[in-house]
């Protein structure tokens, strides 16, 4: 600095504005460690700001989509246990048929056979209008408020024919399980019980068993056993694709956990301090912070006045 | 050989000498006495030999001052005026953006589309309606509560404009007084020092405000005139004022000059606030304008999804909540604030058990399909009456009829506001269509399927709605609405940066010219210590000389007795 003509007023201002800056540097670090945030306004890093937005965002949809899982496993959760139930009633209602068929049969058994394939009737048709936890129908597609099987019943209140409502009974019902990816959460009542026009659904199979045993004609319960078979086979199929489902729900739910995770470290790298290297550069602005304190008081304190007397 | 003079001329030398050195003394403590006074300037008495032996004179009192540095602090202090204004803008609007994480702006429209997704896995879910319309409340809310913000932040501008503009009018009227005396000293054959040092705060002052380019007159007075415009604010004794006038029709501030010349300081406050206040790419007006285009492109785009669906329960009647200017003009050219384009929707009517009893389409041809032809084609619909009221349209059902929209592929239903999730279409206008408000069945969760009917369990529309949170539907299909808005915070925040850098490095800057005019005006009280012991000795010295002159005439006087 040599041939610069210092003056007081050069020290102070100097002096001054240094320990601005410190003090600066030193409250922007403290508010760092005291929010736990590197980025406490836009203009500390714009670019992570508007990153942070989007991660934030996409978190906010992966919590939703966690949610959606969880909706569509209790649907179809309660859809699965009530097909568990009608395979069991439909494997009953078989072993009842392969019985009632044989001609050892008198009458009077093939009518008490008839009258527990009738129950078995029943309980098919409370299962095709049941419904889930929420009040929404098991199997009406997206006609979840109001019945999907309409019965009708003769003068002893037996079950003579069900009809799936005209209004469809197998519509989607899609929830968006992750980006772009919908899964099911209802099952159509056609893919479990047969379409109402096709002779081989569940209710007109099991009528006819009824009638056949009722009326004691051996070879017409026998002709029945084929299509038995198949509406076993079908009920068997949609609980497959239930069961399925549900474990493939399972499987994104831990994916979607995961994501979670990653989502959560990365909003970490945008926005969260380095706690312990912001203390440590608190302490250092500190120290220095201190020095130019004591140097500046020592310097401004300096004049030729003390000497002169 | 030189002769010597008179003895008495000793006296006369003294006197000089004792007289000079008490003005130096004087000067001395006149600059200690302003050590610390802002803007003053060392003076230092000048000393020079008189004439023919006779001792010493103080010729004049010199100002230490580098009037080149005086030129380059205006400038220094001017851009540091401009980058301070900047910044104090650039905070307010950065205010405004700063969310808290999780709430704002953000937060509230992933609600809106969360809202969504939980309406399409549970369309006949109550609950769930309600909070989708109250998602849909809370964005439109944060909408306006932050362009109401902005509004706020443009008026307090224009304030701050006002009043920087009167300190300017009366910085100028005083340099122009302190013209006057600095003139009227100088012709008396003094030095105004004193006087310089005030104008030159003073100008400083108006530099830091205006942006002034500063010229010296040979008489001593100070010639101003706005930097970049040479419009005169000081001239001689005159100051001329600056007038700034709220511009409706432009929604500008305008600056005029000298009563009527528009003007536009290139510098000082006075340049940031005006274009932060009036320009369209300014801090203010860019943020407004970003959030006026993200508003209106969630009012289409979800009007234009919600519109095509259908809700829980039918419409009985329904009006539109967009006026056309008028009935009989093509809807593409009727005012209003979404253009359709060709294409066409259908109306299904159906009974109280849901079956369908009539349908219809509705053709829309751009630039020749008018409110009047959708009315009749309305009409055309078996149980169906519709009427236009001062440009507005209203559907009715007959008895025991209700009607559902589907499939618009024309946006006529969102131009129009009919079945819409939104009304408005600016950050300050959106809010959730009062239909919808009113009752949370008709928000349309479920799309009409081939054959007309809709099913209460059907969500796939909201499915659709939901999905628009990840469309990139804006800057040219390279956004989601999140992007778009994650950039228009980017950017607040990046002029913030800009502009706190830019105070850091013009304060530098300026330091620097601050410290050279420091070094060569600033009163260093030690070296003022030393010139006081040098005055001090020379004073007792001349006053020795004088105690020996009077000996000596006294041995004269001695010797001739």
């Amino acid at each position: 600095m040599s041939g610069i003509r210092v003056t007081p007023g050069l020290i102070t201002a100097q002096v001054t504005r240094d320990l601005r800056a410190s003090l600066e540097a030193m409250a922007r670090q403290h508010r760092m460690i005291s929010t736990g945030r590197r980025v406490n306004e836009p203009a500390d890093d714009p670019g992570a700001t508007a990153q942070a937005l989007t991660v934030r965002s996409r978190q906010s949809a992966n919590a939703q989509f966690q949610r959606n899982v969880e909706t569509a496993r209790r649907t179809l959760g309660a859809a699965d246990a009530t097909l568990r139930s009608l395979g069991d009633a439909l494997q009953q209602a078989k072993d009842l048929t392969v019985q009632g068929g044989n001609d050892s049969n008198d009458a009077a058994a093939r009518q008490a056979i008839g009258t527990q394939v009738d129950q078995i009737l029943e309980a098919v048709v409370a299962f095709a209008n049941g419904r889930a936890a929420d009040g929404t129908m098991l199997f009406g597609g997206q006609e979840v408020t109001v019945a999907p099987y309409a019965v009708t019943r003769d003068v002893n209140g037996r079950v003579t024919a069900v009809t799936a409502s005209a209004r469809g009974v197998d519509g989607a019902r899609p929830v968006e399980v992750s980006e772009g990816l919908t899964v099911g959460q209802g099952v159509g009542g056609t893919s479990v019980f047969g379409a109402t026009a096709d002779a081989t659904n569940a209710f007109d199979t099991l009528i006819r068993v009824r009638d056949a045993l009722t009326i004691n004609d051996g070879a017409a319960v026998r002709a029945e056993l084929d299509n038995l078979t198949i509406v076993q086979d079908r009920a068997m199929a949609a609980s497959l694709v239930a069961g399925t489902r549900l474990g493939w729900l399972d499987e994104l739910e831990n994916r979607l956990a995961d994501e979670s995770v990653t989502l959560s470290a990365s909003l970490g790298t945008l926005e969260d301090a380095d706690l312990a290297q912001a203390i440590t550069v608190l302490n250092e602005l500190q120290l220095y912070h201190e020095a130019g304190l004591a140097a500046g008081a020592r310097l401004l304190r300096q004049s030729l006045l003390d000497f002169l007397r | 050989m030189i002769p010597a003079t008179s003895l008495f001329n000793g006296f006369h030398l003294a006197r000089r000498a004792l007289a000079a050195h008490q003005t130096a003394l004087q000067v001395v403590g006149h600059n200690l006495a302003n050590a610390s006074t802002p803007g003053y300037s060392r003076t230092r008495a000048v000393l020079t030999p008189a004439p023919e032996r006779s001792g010493v004179d103080v010729t004049s009192i010199e100002r230490l001052r580098d009037r080149f540095l005086d030129f380059a602090l205006l400038g220094e202090q001017q851009a540091l005026g401009k980058q301070h204004a900047q910044a104090g803008v650039a905070a307010r609007v950065q205010a405004v953006f700063a969310d808290p994480p999780g709430e704002g702006l953000s937060a509230v429209l992933d609600e809106l589309f969360q809202g969504f997704q939980d309406l399409s896995a549970s369309p006949t879910d109550q609950a769930v309606r309600f909070e989708v319309k109250d998602a849909g409340d809370r964005l439109a809310q944060t909408f306006q509560l932050m362009r109401g913000r902005l509004d706020q932040l443009k008026r307090d501008v224009g304030v701050e404009i006002d009043q920087r503009v009167s300190e300017a009018n009366s910085l100028a009227s005083r340099i122009a007084e302190l013209n006057r005396q600095i003139v009227g000293v100088r012709a008396q054959g003094s030095s105004p020092n004193d006087l310089l040092d005030q104008r030159d705060v003073l100008v400083g002052a108006l530099g830091e405000i205006a942006g002034v380019t500063a010229t010296d007159r040979i008489d001593g007075s100070v010639q101003l005139a706005l930097t970049g415009t040479g419009m005169l604010l000081v001239d001689g004794f005159s100051a001329y004022a600056l007038t700034a006038t709220l511009n409706m029709a432009t929604d500008a501030v305008d600056l005029t000059a000298n009563g009527s010349v528009a003007v536009m300081p290139k510098s000082g406050q006075l340049s940031a606030l005006l274009e932060s206040r009036n320009l369209a790419t300014g801090a203010i007006k860019q943020a407004a304008g970003s959030l006026d285009t993200l508003a209106a492109s969630i009012a289409l785009e979800v009007n234009r999804a919600h519109a095509s669906g259908a809700g829980l329960t039918g419409h009985t009647s329904l009006t539109a909540a967009n006026a056309v200017s008028a009935a009989g003009a093509a809807l593409t050219a009727a005012g209003l604030a979404v253009t359709p384009v060709s294409g066409s929707f259908s109306v299904i009517v159906h009974d109280t058990s849901g079956a369908v009893t009539a349908s219809g389409s509705v053709t829309i041809t751009a630039g020749t399909t008018t409110l009047d032809d959708v009315r009749t084609a309305l009409n055309g619909i078996a149980g169906l009456t519709a009427t236009i009221t001062g440009g507005t349209l209203s559907i009715a059902a007959a008895a025991n009829r209700s009607f559902s929209f589907k499939a618009d592929s024309s946006d006529a239903l969102a131009a129009l506001g009919l079945n819409t999730f939104f009304t408005g279409a600016t950050a300050s206008t959106l809010a959730v269509n009062t239909v919808v408000a009113n009752d949370v069945t008709r928000i349309a969760a479920a799309v009409a399927d081939a054959g007309n009917l809709v099913h209460p369990g059907d969500g796939a529309n909201a499915l659709a709605l939901a999905r628009l949170r990840t469309a990139r539907l804006l800057a040219g299909g390279t956004q989601t609405f999140t992007d778009f808005y994650g950039a228009a915070v980017a950017r607040v925040g990046s002029q913030m940066q800009t502009a706190s850098e830019g105070v850091r490095r013009q304060e530098a800057s300026m330091h620097v010219v601050q410290s050279l005019q420091q070094q060569v005006s600033g009163v260093s009280t030690d070296e003022e210590m030393i010139n006081l012991s040098q005055t001090q000795t020379a004073y007792a010295a001349a006053a020795r000389y004088a105690t020996t002159v009077n000996a000596m005439i006294d041995t004269l006087f001695e010797a001739l007795r």
